[in-house]
């Protein structure tokens, strides 16, 4: 699946990219960037999170030429010069008056990463922005934009409405295998509108070629495996607790002191003559106990 | 200049973290001895350094300086080492008080004007940068006294930008940057800070005092962090402390010479 999405063979419009601290989404971004590069005229990318330089870090140079780096790091803030690209600016009319922007050509767009609008700006003013940077963009067709965000730095509910507006979210989680270097946590909206979820294993190669993709077993096969991990809390014992059905058995047959056996009464009665004996013969009423003899007793 | 963390950070001849930004977060324990380690280690490679001292003033820095055979003096009047004192401006802020008059003060409005700062910070980078003909090294200790006199963190964040843009633009400069915070009590903020941070820097210091509570023979744990770079992993390494008067030592968890 990913290798598919991020090849172009499974088409998709706006593409969410989720890292974190300890998972860094640089390289399967740069796969994206490289993928790109052979599909569209030119590869609008605007860099806002790492220097420019290494953003394109070791990108083969036969790509560089159809990516066109927007620098929005050096002066974020547009607190040198307030007419160079920073978070304030409107990003639709800073491609359309481009110098060399050419109509009917097929762009992609890259933004490395989001996190800045989003701390800056806002959730409703980067979702707006993505969306006018698909569909308002005089005399361009944009084949795909494509958007890194790094979830741990915003809360849940800015990136719920990021996710919203995307056709494929993926996510890059921690890769369980130690032959696998990449793990990713894919929701795919089809054009058809069937939604297709996976989960997947991968590794990228030194030219951002993504290869041995495998699937990891979705989690909703969980569920079984936790019930499996319920405990038993009369396993590992060093005595028995429970009786079965031959125990169960031997302990009805057991004749105990107090209980009426004729065997032993007439035994007693014929030994012992003068001396007075009890014997209790339990009617229906009697309720006897056997483990709990003493119940009947108001202590 | 402690050799073990020299070892440890895999700082070496060829690599003194050239165009790197490190973080050091300091919780439940004291993680000034890194600042300290790397003011002196900068100063002794021949480097321009350009110093904010927000929770020190000059003399500690400066007598901590001449017990790891450190002049600062001496770099100072060389031109090598701009000090600049953060706790004056710190002061002034909250106080209210527009004894620094002109353009030098950075208080605009009762708030403290980072970007009046980093324009300061910036001529001061500069000027090294033709006089040392060397890019410069920038050490802040330490961030969080920003955020406590009421920076937001939005505006900590661009400002940490802004400079990281400024020193390691040329991939030869170095910014080493110090911030509290408390990983035990969950401050939302403060961790926030430390997030955003870890998504920009290369290499990040973790100092954390023992769960167990404080002990004389191990004073804390250190969490090393390369982050990982293209389709490099990022790569770990823990060990604990102790601070003697003139050295630090470093031993593998549970191995402390107390312990054993």
């Amino acid at each position: 699946m990913i290798d598919d999405i991020v090849s172009g063979r499974e088409k998709s419009e706006l593409v969410l990219l989720e890292d974190n601290v300890t998972h860094s989404g640089g390289p399967v971004l740069k796969s994206f960037l490289t993928s790109l590069t052979q599909r569209v005229d030119k590869v609008h990318y605007f860099v806002f999170d790492p220097h420019p330089q290494k953003a394109l870090e070791n990108i083969p140079s036969d790509c560089l030429n159809r990516i066109e780096v927007h620098d929005g790091f050096q002066d974020i803030g547009g607190w040198l010069d307030s007419s160079s690209l920073n978070v304030n600016t409107d990003l639709v009319k800073y491609l359309e008056n481009l110098p060399g922007h050419l109509a009917n050509q097929v762009v992609a767009i890259v933004i490395n990463s989001v996190s800045p609008l989003l701390l800056h700006r806002r959730a409703p003013y980067t979702c707006q922005t993505i969306s006018r940077l698909a569909r308002q963009i005089h005399d361009v067709d944009v084949e795909q934009i494509l958007c890194l965000v790094h979830q741990d730095l915003h809360d849940n509910h800015d990136v719920a409405q990021l996710e919203h507006m995307c056709s494929t979210i993926i996510r890059i989680e921690p890769s369980a295998h130690p032959q696998f270097n990449f793990c990713t946590g894919i929701l795919h909206k089809r054009l058809s509108g069937k939604i297709v979820r996976s989960l997947e294993h991968f590794n990228i190669r030194e030219n951002y070629e993504v290869y041995d993709v495998s699937d990891v077993k979705m989690s909703f096969s969980k569920p079984p495996a936790q019930q499996e991990t319920t405990i038993d809390p009369t396993a590992n014992l060093t005595f028995n607790l429970s009786l079965t059905d031959e125990e169960r058995a031997a302990r009805s047959q057991v004749k105990l002191p107090y209980m009426h056996d004729e065997n032993r009464q007439d035994a007693t009665l014929s030994k012992s003559v003068g001396e007075g004996k009890i014997f209790y013969q339990p009617d229906e009423a009697d309720d006897f106990d056997d483990d709990d003899p003493d119940d009947d007793l108001d202590i | 200049m402690f050799s073990d963390l020299n070892n440890l950070l895999a700082i070496s001849k060829e690599n003194h973290l050239q165009g790197e930004f490190v973080v050091i977060s300091s919780s439940k324990a004291d993680g000034s001895f890194l600042i300290h380690h790397f003011l002196s280690f900068f100063l002794k490679q021949n480097k321009p350094v350009c110093f904010v001292g927000f929770s020190q003033s000059y003399n500690h820095y400066n007598t901590v300086a001449q017990k790891l055979s450190c002049n600062l003096n001496a770099a100072k009047t060389s031109g090598q080492l701009v000090f600049i004192e953060g706790m004056k401006l710190l002061g002034d802020a909250v106080s209210g008080n527009r004894l620094v008059k002109g353009d030098n003060s950075l208080m605009c409005n009762t708030d403290f004007d980072l970007q009046k700062f980093f324009l300061c910070i910036k001529s001061s980078l500069d000027s090294l940068k033709v006089n040392q003909s060397q890019d410069p090294v920038l050490i802040i200790d330490n961030l969080s006294f920003l955020h406590y006199i009421g920076c937001s963190i939005p505006q900590l964040v661009m400002f940490v930008n802004y400079l990281l843009g400024k020193v390691t633009s040329q991939g030869t400069g170095s910014f080493v940057l110090a911030i509290y915070n408390d990983m035990i009590s969950v401050d939302e903020e403060s961790d926030l800070l430390w997030k955003n941070l870890s998504h920009l820097c290369s290499l990040t210091c973790q100092v954390t005092g023992l769960e167990s509570g404080y002990s004389k023979d191990v004073h804390g744990e250190l969490l090393i962090t390369w982050r990982s770079r293209d389709v490099k992993q990022s790569q770990t390494k823990k060990t604990q402390f102790k601070l003697l008067d003139k050295n630090v030592t470093f031993f593998a968890s549970g191995m402390s010479s107390a312990v054993l």
